[in-house]
């Protein structure tokens, strides 16, 4: 897993819970990683999801609300530090079209080793979009969390329902979206 | 615990700084490394293109050159290839050819051509034969951007291809030789036993004539006597006047009846016998046909009635018309043999050949067929394919209709194609386009 992931997962918590918190999750954690994370480095998703665990311990959380919690603080953060990728965009549908086709592209580009995950789409209609996703780590409500910071972002409301399905052994999840009206900006 | 925290992140961005430091350095190297992978697949990709002895241009979806190796600017004569990049492919074709049609329209296309003849012309206007390959070339999207042709400069092939149909030529006129010398040589008799008799028939006459002189001379002196009007009378009788009278005419019409043959067999061999000129022209199928057949004569007229049914108004054609005569010959002479073949086994009689012509559709049709034994389903599809023969050793090479498949499809753009009944017989179909005629075509394609 890439650094910016932790480094990110490190400024959750200490916005949320403070620096003394995150301190404490780092020392009673066993990490297989011994040197300080950087954002293009890249790290075992053992240390993370060590990380997490721990955090959950700590903080009287599940794990799944945990990483949604993450998913949803993540999007803004990667939007800043990304701005091109999404701001050329105006809908979320059209942001999330693109997740595969070039801003996975340009993650391997600059990270050969980078191990993104797959995401198919299926486009029933302008209101909706299937979003299929595929990847070893099955962080299912990481994409849960990044999709409500997507709707945010856009301040476009975003119903999501998520369905695990198996096919040749292979499993993967369904995301099923549904995208309401542009809210309205209050001067 | 504020200090303690404050310590141990600052020791931990110090560390960051010194591994983000080493990261970018391996980045830096990696990024090296990469370039002068990059710069080395470049240039061996530009010598594999330096190295190639065919032409390479590319084209812009608006048919404008965008680049071309070396070997394109020099067959072309161009000193630069900055003279060619940047023209329309239009520069190097002529008017007629077809892709330059193809490239008014945007040069551009979705379907891959391969071997297609055309011609090159070259930066003093002069021509030369080139087969022509082209694939779209595409984007990373798959989108078409463009056009990739790779031209093969065929002149010495071309030089090679003409040695060999008039090698094949010579060979069949060869063959025809004896028969040939046997057509000649029925007239030249004739004309000779006339000759004769007319040589005698005047010696017959000459004491007619002396007498009758002598008769004019003493008639104008006044001196006739019975002697010399008895000298004439029996001079009348002793030559069978009535006789020479008679026959002289005759013999005169049999010597310039068996001359005119003899000139149609010289006019026509001198015709099949023609290298031909480099290029098509325009020439009267039904002639080419006429001499064809006068000079296979002696090949089929043991075995076969030849009938001929020409169209009169058939419009000319551009073809090479050494080849065609030579393809045609070829299908008279098959004819000629699958008949001669029945009568061998079956003990029959003569059979037919016949020979037509017509305009059809914006083609030019020549049927050729015999009442000989036909060719069997299981061989027909092979039957143009080089070295494919029934015939037995020494009678047939497997040549014949694999040149008049080359000829009629590649050299004509037209199609050659056969119906057969076995025990029946077969007929050759030729169809020659019309519309490249007209337009003298330089491009032909392979079907």
């Amino acid at each position: 897993m890439k650094g910016v992931v932790f480094n990110l997962f490190e400024q959750f918590v200490v916005e949320n819970w403070g620096e003394e918190i995150y301190e404490q999750i780092l020392d009673e954690t066993t990490l297989e990683t011994t040197e300080p994370f950087v954002g293009p480095g890249t790290y075992p998703d053992g240390d993370f999801l060590a990380l997490v665990v721990k955090a959950t311990e700590k903080l009287n959380v599940t794990v799944p609300d945990a990483v949604r919690a993450f998913g949803k603080f993540c999007f803004p953060k990667l939007a800043d530090v990304f701005p091109n990728f999404v701001n050329m965009h105006t809908h979320p549908k059209a942001f999330l079209k693109t997740i595969d086709s070039v801003i996975h592209v340009e993650v391997r580009k600059l990270f050969k080793d980078a191990q993104t995950p797959s995401f198919r789409y299926e486009d029933p209609s302008p209101e909706q979009l299937v979003l299929i996703y595929e990847s070893p780590r099955k962080f299912y409500e990481f994409v849960e969390g990044l999709l409500d910071g997507v709707s945010d972002y856009f301040k476009t409301p975003i119903q999501h329902s998520r369905t695990i399905c198996t096919e040749n052994g292979q499993e993967f999840a369904r995301f099923e979206l549904t995208f309401g009206e542009l809210e309205p900006t209050h001067s | 615990m504020t200090s303690n925290i404050a310590d141990r992140k600052l020791a931990r961005a110090q560390k960051q700084v010194v591994i983000l430091e080493q990261m970018i350095e391996d980045k830096t190297r990696e990024l090296f490394l990469s370039q002068e992978d990059l710069r080395s697949a470049n240039e061996h990709f530009e010598s594999v293109i330096r190295s190639m002895q065919d032409m390479l241009i590319v084209l812009k979806p608006d048919g404008m050159i965008q680049s071309v190796n070396e070997q394109t600017t020099s067959l072309l004569g161009y000193d630069r290839d900055d003279a060619l990049i940047g023209q329309s492919i239009n520069i190097l074709l002529n008017e007629d050819t077809c892709f330059k049609e193809l490239a008014r329209q945007g040069g551009n296309t979705d379907t891959p051509f391969s071997q297609q003849e055309t011609v090159f012309k070259n930066n003093t206007g002069d021509t030369f034969p080139v087969l022509l390959s082209g694939a779209p070339l595409r984007d990373r999207n798959g989108t078409s951007c463009g056009l990739v042709l790779l031209a093969l400069d065929i002149r010495e092939r071309k030089v090679l291809e003409q040695q060999l149909l008039q090698a094949q030529k010579m060979e069949s006129i060869g063959q025809l030789a004896a028969g040939i010398a046997h057509e000649i040589n029925t007239p030249i008799q004739f004309i000779g036993d006339n000759s004769r008799f007319l040589q005698e028939a005047f010696s017959e006459l000459q004491p007619v004539l002396d007498n009758a002189a002598t008769l004019v001379t003493t008639t104008n002196n006044g001196r006739v006597t019975a002697n010399t009007l008895q000298a004439v009378t029996d001079a009348v009788e002793a030559a069978d006047l009535s006789y020479l009278v008679e026959e002289i005419p005759k013999a005169v019409e049999q010597v310039l009846e068996g001359v005119e043959r003899v000139a149609t067999i010289v006019h026509a061999m001198k015709e099949f016998s023609h290298p031909g000129v480099e290029g098509k022209t325009l020439v009267n199928i039904n002639s080419i046909i006429e001499s064809t057949v006068t000079v296979s004569r002696n090949e089929w007229k043991y075995v076969a009635t030849l009938e001929t049914d020409f169209a009169s108004a058939l419009p000319p054609v551009s073809c090479f018309s050494s080849a065609i005569s030579q393809v045609v010959l070829n299908l008279i002479v098959n004819a000629a043999h699958a008949i001669a073949e029945v009568i061998e086994s079956q003990n029959d009689q003569m059979g037919m050949i016949r020979i037509g012509t017509c305009a059809n559709n914006g083609w030019i049709e020549i049927r050729i067929s015999d009442t000989g034994s036909g060719i069997p389903e299981t061989i027909r599809n092979k039957i143009f394919d080089p070295f494919f023969t029934t015939k037995q050793v020494g009678k047939g090479t497997g040549q014949g209709l694999a040149l008049a498949h080359s000829v009629i499809v590649e050299k004509h753009e037209g199609i050659i194609d056969v119906e057969s009944e076995p025990g029946q017989g077969t007929t050759f179909i030729i169809r020659l386009p019309i519309q490249q005629t007209q337009h003298s075509a330089s491009l032909t394609k392979k079907s």
